[in-house]
């Protein structure tokens, strides 16, 4: 039979969040995350009950789900860190201190602050001090980062490594100047 | 986005899991939820973390495995691929471990000292020549003990040259069945 081909019409997905629940890359991205919110030992096996309990509240809720606001990924691990939210004790949650990129700046020169009070004096000292200690790729990576502004995409080009690692390393970095400041003041109650 | 505000993000994502921050872990999902790029970014941080903690859990079970054995198995050896010459330690430990039945005991004193010697064993030695470069630096031995040694260090020789074969008999074919 031929005939004006009528153009295809893509019906929408009536159930996008069971499709992707059925999914096992959707599974394994939400353990992922799921694992980051654990720090505690069985963390594998917390974090697996994470999920389950998150499929569960999610097939519940899925009316509610509105592709307008987000991916049916993004919305899952939201359940999941809400979930997290609920079972952590607040008293495991201590935030430290952040640094600014003038801080982090002025810590690849060790140049001395100009600040005139003795406890920022103090910290300063602590800051470049842990700078120092990095080992020559830690520093170089560093440099590059908060002296000479780049991106981590370029950085990441240049070294010949990935986004996600760059990333994950100066952010490590950071955490060990962070360490040497301690634990700030500001804990959760 | 531009690269900057995506390095700022992922940032203080980072930073959010560390502190178990979440608040802003809400904040930045519901960011991610209308941004791929992002979401991206995100998941390929959540890939980075956990392999970077698989590792580092290997790297401790196989450093408590190996503490273990040293404790209670202490004539055990631990089979780690080496490369470079063969050392006068790595040798006198082989025969610590598997010592030969009518090694005198005098020359377990000697052993112990070669246990901690770096020296690289050049390739090119026969007995008389290996008696001859070591008496001088050590101390004399029985020859038995130095024909053990000799032996032992020929043995590890072996050992390292057939493991790049062994390695290539044993890799699986590109695009060949499992």
């Amino acid at each position: 039979m031929r005939g004006t081909a009528e153009p295809l019409t893509v019906l929408p997905d009536p159930d996008p969040v069971g499709t992707a629940l059925g999914s096992e890359d959707l599974r394994k991205r939400m353990e992922a995350f799921a694992l980051r919110l654990v720090k505690s030992p069985n963390r594998v096996l917390k974090a697996e009950e994470l999920v389950s309990e998150a499929f569960v509240r999610i097939v519940g809720r899925k009316a509610e789900y509105d592709p307008a606001r987000a991916s049916v990924q993004t919305w899952a691990m939201s359940f999941i860190n809400v979930i997290a939210r609920e079972r952590i004790r607040k008293s495991e949650i201590q935030r430290r201190r952040h640094l600014s990129e003038d801080e982090l700046k002025h810590a690849c020169t060790g140049e001395p602050t100009p600040d005139s009070n003795a406890v920022r004096r103090e910290e300063w000292n602590r800051i470049v001090a842990a700078v120092d200690r990095f080992s020559a790729a830690e520093r170089e990576l560093f440099e590059l980062r908060h002296r000479d502004g780049r991106s981590c995409r370029e950085i990441a080009a240049r070294l010949k490594k990935t986004h996600a690692d760059i990333r994950v390393k100066l952010s490590r970095l950071k955490g060990k100047i962070v360490s040497e400041l301690g634990i700030a003041a500001e804990v959760r109650s | 986005m531009s690269d900057h505000d995506l390095d700022r993000i992922c940032d203080e994502y980072l930073a959010a899991l560390e502190n178990l921050d979440h608040d802003a872990l809400d904040r930045l999902l519901s960011l991610a939820g209308s941004n791929p790029d992002l979401a991206l970014a995100f998941d390929e941080l959540n890939d980075e973390l956990n392999r970077l903690d698989a590792a580092e859990e290997a790297t401790q079970a196989m450093a408590a495995v190996t503490d273990a054995i040293q404790t209670h198995l202490p004539t055990a050896e631990i089979a780690k691929p080496r490369s470079g010459p063969v050392t006068l330690a790595e040798a006198a430990d082989l025969l610590f471990r598997q010592p030969p039945a009518q090694l005198p005991a005098e020359t377990h004193r000697l052993n112990e000292t070669l246990r901690s010697a770096a020296t690289a064993i050049p390739t090119d030695l026969n007995l008389p020549k290996l008696i001859a470069w070591l008496e001088p630096l050590y101390g004399s031995a029985p020859k038995a003990y130095w024909k053990a040694l000799y032996e032992a260090a020929m043995q590890l020789e072996l050992r390292r040259a057939s493991q790049p074969e062994y390695q290539l008999a044993a890799r699986r074919v590109p695009g060949g069945s499992s």
